[in-house]
């Protein structure tokens, strides 16, 4: 079976109604006496000849395999029915427990859909490793499953129910309603210092424990910290590496500050993710969260992103340079937490701060002064009452004495 | 009406093939004409006057197939160029490259500058290869007899081989 490619080109529509005619003539004649007929039928017409010709040929000749249109589209193509019924499997064989209600999002590896409880009204995220999804990739969705479901804290999106099904790995975490920290910065610019504080540490808090856990988120950013009312949930533990398996060490629970992974590859977020985190070098552990972590509260704080570059290269550079604008120059910051995050932003990793625990301890001192600060203007303001009028001081006085 | 068509044909396919559970990564083909037949009972039940006939909706299913698998095959070529799943899947499965998503591109592609030269003709390849009908069927949809429509299928194959050729 010969495969070789035509020599016939694609004619104009004009050419076309003059090509055809002669094309269904030639056709119908046996194929030893075309050739001759046409010859006569062109007359000197050496182009129209020669082109009917190359289609003739092109006729006579069984296509080349790619562009074989003999078998029907359907068929030669079957997989491509796949994937999106691959879906609809799927959504037909979770339904028994879950009611999917649209797609929420999509990666590389895994879908996640909007769902709610069929016996129960929870709405969740259900995320569901991809039909097409390799080896190495169910592999890792299978351990992001076994080390976010350690993970049980008010603090961070946890994961409420897991399984297979229909061949594809699911699990769900609640549906958390409400902006991410990113749409809030974005819409209302910086927060207040009274109300970031609460997420800083609601944030800190969550940090610490999965810390004391072995597990490292590596892409903590406004995007993944969920808002919900006051409160701040980290979602996405998606990229943790569970540091004490990575390192391939006892399950015992070390001190934070032993825990480190040992694994190459840079991955996060630029403009969150720490110098270590970029070049991918060496070991990244707990202290890139906090870095992040620093990065995050310098956004809260100043609207604004302490370190910026075009491209990946002048980034690195910005960060490892490590000089940014002081937030305690923008704001009503406090010096000890323009300090702290100053060195949570430290481009070498041994200058930051050691755990989560010691950046939550500079956090409630920096709460408790806020209090101090609020009672003293408490006292203000019943100093000014009082000398504004007499009666005010009488009612003062006798909701002090008496506890009116 | 492709529309309607589009959406029922997708549906009774993924049921078609949730029937086939248990058969993981294994037989890909689907039963094209049992998969037409249904989703034209289903919706023939519903209208009186809408689908003519079975001929005259495989005529519409037709285009709403050459819509599912090209919209399908941009995607798989899409995820193919960003990810690197599906190269890992073909390899895997061992699927030729003259099955893989940019050939039937190529064809959806040479079929539309067909239509600018021949309309007929490309009508033909979208109701035999998209829609799959058979030659009986084309025929009759075409209004047309069998041995013209075979000497049209081999012009027609003639020319899209010369769109595709490099």
């Amino acid at each position: 079976m010969t495969q070789r490619p035509t020599d016939a080109r694609l004619p104009s529509g004009e050419r076309w109604h003059l090509i055809e005619p002669l094309l269904d003539e030639a056709l119908a004649l046996a194929p030893e006496a075309r050739h001759a007929w046409l010859a006569s039928a062109c007359g000197d017409d050496v182009k129209l000849r020669h082109e009917v010709e190359q289609l003739l040929d092109a006729c006579t000749q069984p296509p080349r395999r790619a562009h074989d249109i003999d078998r029907a589209a359907a068929t030669r193509f079957a997989s491509f029915w796949d994937e999106q019924p691959d879906e609809g499997r799927f959504i037909a064989s979770i339904a028994e427990r879950y009611m999917i209600d649209g797609e929420a999002g999509r990666g590389g590896m895994a879908i996640v859909y909007r769902a709610r409880e069929t016996h129960g009204d929870r709405s969740v995220a259900l995320k569901v490793l991809r039909a097409t999804a390799s080896g190495s990739s169910a592999a890792r969705f299978r351990r992001e499953i076994a080390f976010a479901s350690q993970l049980t804290h008010p603090g961070i999106v946890g994961v409420l129910d897991a399984g297979a099904c229909d061949d594809r790995l699911w699990y769900t975490m609640p549906f958390v309603e409400g902006d991410t920290l990113r749409d809030r910065v974005r819409r209302d610019g910086p927060l207040a210092l009274e109300k970031a504080m609460p997420v800083l540490r609601d944030i800190a808090e969550a940090l610490r424990y999965a810390h004391e856990r072995g597990v490292v988120h590596r892409d903590l950013k406004p995007g993944n910290v969920l808002m919900a009312g006051d409160r701040a949930l980290v979602a996405d533990f998606g990229i943790a590496k569970a540091v004490l398996a990575s390192a391939g060490a006892d399950s015992r629970i070390r001190s934070e500050d032993q825990i480190r992974t040992a694994t190459g590859v840079g991955m996060g977020t630029p403009g969150y993710m720490a110098p270590e985190q970029w070049t991918g070098e060496r070991s990244v552990d707990l202290r890139a969260d906090l870095y992040s972590f620093g990065v995050v509260a310098y956004e809260m704080l100043s609207g604004q992103l302490p370190f910026r570059g075009d491209t990946r290269q002048t980034m690195l550079t910005a960060q490892l340079a490590g000089r940014t604008e002081r937030l305690a120059s923008r704001r009503d910051v406090p010096p000890i937490l323009d300090r702290l995050v100053t060195r949570l932003l430290a481009p070498r990793a041994a200058d930051r701060p050691a755990s989560a625990t010691e950046v939550i301890a500079v956090l409630v001192r920096v709460q408790e002064g806020l209090v101090r600060s609020r009672d003293a203007s408490g006292v203000q303001r019943a100093v000014r009452a009082i000398a504004a009028s007499p009666a005010t001081l009488h009612r003062w006085w006798r909701g002090v004495r008496y506890g009116d | 009406m492709t529309e309607v068509a589009y959406h029922e044909l997708r549906r009774v396919a993924h049921r078609h093939l949730s029937a086939r559970d248990g058969y993981a990564g294994g037989d890909r083909t689907i039963d094209t004409t049992a998969l037409v037949h249904e989703a034209y009972l289903k919706l023939a039940a519903g209208s009186t006057e809408q689908w003519k006939s079975l001929v005259h909706f495989r005529a519409v299913a037709s285009v709403a197939m050459r819509h599912i698998l090209v919209d399908r095959a941009r995607s798989r070529a899409a995820e193919r160029n960003g990810g690197g799943l599906w190269r890992v899947t073909l390899d895997e499965h061992a699927v030729a490259r003259d099955d893989g998503p940019e050939a039937l591109l190529a064809i959806d592609e040479a079929c539309t500058r067909l239509a600018d030269v021949s309309p007929r003709l490309a009508r033909l390849v979208e109701l035999r290869f998209f829609g799959g009908l058979t030659e009986a069927e084309t025929a009759a949809e075409l209004g047309v007899n069998v041995r013209t429509l075979q000497r049209d299928w081999l012009k027609a194959r003639a020319l899209l081989a010369a769109a595709l050729a490099p």
